[in-house]
């Protein structure tokens, strides 16, 4: 008997085990999808500046973001819109002209709140005036949407607070660089009442540099955090390439203050100054089409079971190249370390950051490969299962522009593309090559993977919706 | 053949070639050369009420003005024309505008005869003159001189390239430009259109609320100068 039972628990295990792991490579695929058909598409258009969303309540609801068709005064410009986790897709013209004469969609983010309700912040060019709206839903899920009090200025992004742990659940914020200041500062809008007003307050410090690129997140206890870059000038750095700062700063009043790390907030990369991309050419103009890299270098992202920040940047380091760093913070946002996700091989660019239910932290990039006659664009998701000390690397495509019909030199994929979890999944989005289209164009790319560890029995049991 | 044949067919050929060349010389200066066949099309564009509405045409009588200013072309939209030349600073565009306002008291230039005549009854028109000001101009955060006035038409508006292409075939050269701000909200891109030896731009932009649409023309003004002012 003592022989037969070590036997059973053996097979028992090698049993649990391939259940585990045929399990995880099933569930853990990674799921690459052109929600663009030609009906959906019909004026191919760039799709570029892709962002993403997916509702909390029921995670098979995605929604996505990009220039597509512009609003006019008759009909609204669209959110692409899943209900199946991303399998199919429809265009839903809910973003309304805010005012007669106000033209967009300009940049644009969007977010849902506790109670699945959709929310897009909105940038609209009046005359030569831009104004900020936060379109909220009053009516059915596909209902046009209604924007509110206009605020802020360049580049408004959007987080809302849907944690029921927080005392300032339903609070949205929407950070957006000032160019009405001498030295244009990250600021950020924050409303109490889904963005029928807005209050918007200085929160980077500019008292020396421009600032740029600011991003945000909300933890689980309602405080919220922005990183921020400084620009600090072109001394010693390579065309393209800047002198800056990344800082993190938080709010712990709902957006009234901005000076819970300080004043200007703490350095994710200490005290040395970085060099960062600030520059219309990312890429190799001899060898083909070429991006824009200037707001494209810091993302931010809380792991909302237990609070953690992380904060992605990009920083030239020794290996000659543009590489992406992810930082990890402990102590809300009072220290950082730091750990490069990208590979030292190639210029990388356009970080996005995502954190799972179980902590899987998610950094969605884009590099570029010049080694041969055209220049190729990758874009990788990058997963880390230990907080960011290591990182496991996928292309999700790689990309010639150069044959693309709508891939225009300097805005190839925008500034910013789109990266989320809800409960265990990662779900993305960016701007790259078509796939069964009549006319080979740029198209919104969609994708989703599951993200367990092989043993995470619970993880991979666990239902998404 | 022999070689005394050979001889007498030789300079007879060669007196036939010459005789062709001479006959050939008259048929060529026929064909309009490159210039004058874009200043055809050119003319043949800034009189067509296809594209332009009635108060384009008062724009194109005083090209001199622009002309005077040092702009080499202006955007002809919909509802205003805008300078080519780009300001940094609001204070340099309003000394320019300053300067183009004392030229608009100035008596018209006549126009050349094809001109007076498909013009005669829009300049009859008794219309407030244009305003001249300076304006930032959102694509590219610069600033600018414009004309304006309101309720003012200048370019046709709903005028696609399509219809462009159907009256006058494909243009002659299509590029595309990323048109980059100061900050970062999302660039214009344009779909630009050349014609009558680029004298002439058809220009759509991807910001526009239907991009099939013709946002702007850019037309060259010493080119279309010369064309409409007599005195020039």
């Amino acid at each position: 008997m003592k022989t037969i039972r070590p036997r059973s628990h053996r097979y028992l295990v090698t049993a649990v085990v391939l259940c585990a792991v045929g399990l995880s490579s099933a569930c853990g695929k990674l799921f690459v999808h052109d929600i663009a058909t030609d009906a959906l598409d019909p004026s191919n258009l760039a799709d570029t500046e892709p962002s993403i969303a997916v509702n909390p309540e029921h995670p098979r609801y995605v929604a996505i973001v990009t220039f597509s068709e512009n609003w006019s005064a008759s009909t609204g410009a669209p959110i692409w819109k899943s209900s199946d986790s991303g399998e199919t897709w429809t265009k839903k013209f809910q973003l309304v002209q805010p005012n007669p004469g106000e033209f967009g969609p300009d940049d644009q983010k969007l977010d849902f709140d506790a109670d699945g309700k959709i929310y897009v912040a909105e940038l609209a060019l009046a005359g030569g005036v831009i104004k900020d709206y936060v379109y909220r839903q009053t009516g059915a899920p596909d209902a046009p949407l209604t924007p509110g009090a206009s605020y802020g200025n360049d580049q408004p992004h959007l987080s809302v607070d849907r944690s029921s742990s927080s005392p300032l659940k339903g609070h949205l914020y929407s950070p957006f660089l000032d160019f009405g200041q001498p030295l244009e500062r990250s600021s950020v809008a924050a409303s109490g009442n889904q963005g029928i007003a807005m209050n918007s307050v200085g929160a980077g410090d500019n008292s020396s540099f421009r600032n740029r690129t600011t991003r945000s997140a909300i933890a689980p206890d309602g405080k919220v955090y922005i990183i921020y870059k400084t620009r600090e000038g072109t001394a010693g750095a390579p065309p393209g390439f800047e002198n800056a700062h990344f800082h993190v700063n938080r709010s712990d009043d709902g957006g009234l203050t901005w000076t819970g790390l300080g004043p200007a907030g703490v350095s994710v990369h200490g005290a040395t100054q970085v060099q960062t991309y600030f520059t219309n050419t990312f890429g190799n103009v001899a060898k083909g089409k070429w991006a824009r890299a200037r707001s494209s270098d810091a993302w931010i992202a809380v792991n909302h079971e237990n609070g953690d920040v992380y904060a992605a940047h990009v920083q030239r380091d020794a290996s000659g190249f543009a590489q992406i760093y992810v930082a990890r913070s402990t102590d809300q946002g009072a220290t950082w370390t730091a750990a490069r996700a990208s590979d030292g091989t190639h210029n990388s660019a356009y970080p996005e950051l995502a954190v799972t239910k179980r902590g899987v932290v998610g950094v969605l990039f884009v590099d570029y490969d010049d080694s041969g006659s055209v220049t190729l664009f990758r874009h990788h998701f990058a997963r880390s299962f230990d907080d960011g000390s290591s990182w496991d690397d996928d292309v999700l495509q790689t990309m010639n522009p150069n044959p693309l019909s709508n891939a225009a030199s300097g805005f190839l994929w925008g500034d910013y593309e789109g990266l989320t979890a809800a409960k265990n999944t990662f779900y993305g989005v960016f701007t790259g090559e078509s796939s069964g289209r009549t006319t080979l164009q740029l198209d919104p790319i969609f994708f989703r993977q599951k993200s367990c560890r092989w043993w995470w029995v619970g993880c991979w049991l666990e239902d998404e919706d | 053949m022999t070689m005394r044949k050979a001889t007498k067919v030789l300079p007879v050929l060669v007196l036939a070639g010459i005789a062709g060349l001479f006959h050939t010389e008259p048929r060529a200066s026929a064909m309009p050369g490159p210039e004058a066949a874009n200043s055809s099309q050119l003319e043949k564009f800034l009189t067509d009420r296809n594209i332009w509405e009635e108060d384009a045409f008062q724009v194109f009588a005083s090209l001199d003005r622009w002309r005077s200013e040092g702009e080499s072309s202006i955007l002809v939209f919909t509802d205003k024309v805008v300078g080519g030349s780009k300001f940094e600073t609001p204070e340099q565009a309003r000394e320019k505008a300053a300067a183009m306002a004392r030229t608009m008291n100035r008596a018209n230039v006549k126009l050349s005869p094809e001109f007076s005549l498909s013009y005669k009854a829009a300049l009859a028109r008794k219309t407030p003159a244009l305003q001249v000001e300076s304006a930032r101009f959102m694509e590219d955060d610069s600033y600018r001189l414009q004309w304006k006035r309101e309720g003012a038409e200048f370019l046709k508006k709903q005028l696609t390239m399509r219809a462009v292409v159907a009256a006058y075939g494909a243009p002659e050269k299509t590029t595309t430009e990323v048109v980059q701000a100061i900050g970062d909200r999302r660039p214009a891109v344009l779909t630009i259109s050349e014609y009558a030896g680029g004298r002439l731009k058809f220009v759509q932009s991807d910001l526009s609320p239907d991009p099939n649409v013709v946002d702007r023309v850019v037309l060259d003004v010493p080119a279309a100068a010369a064309l409409v002012l007599a005195s020039h």
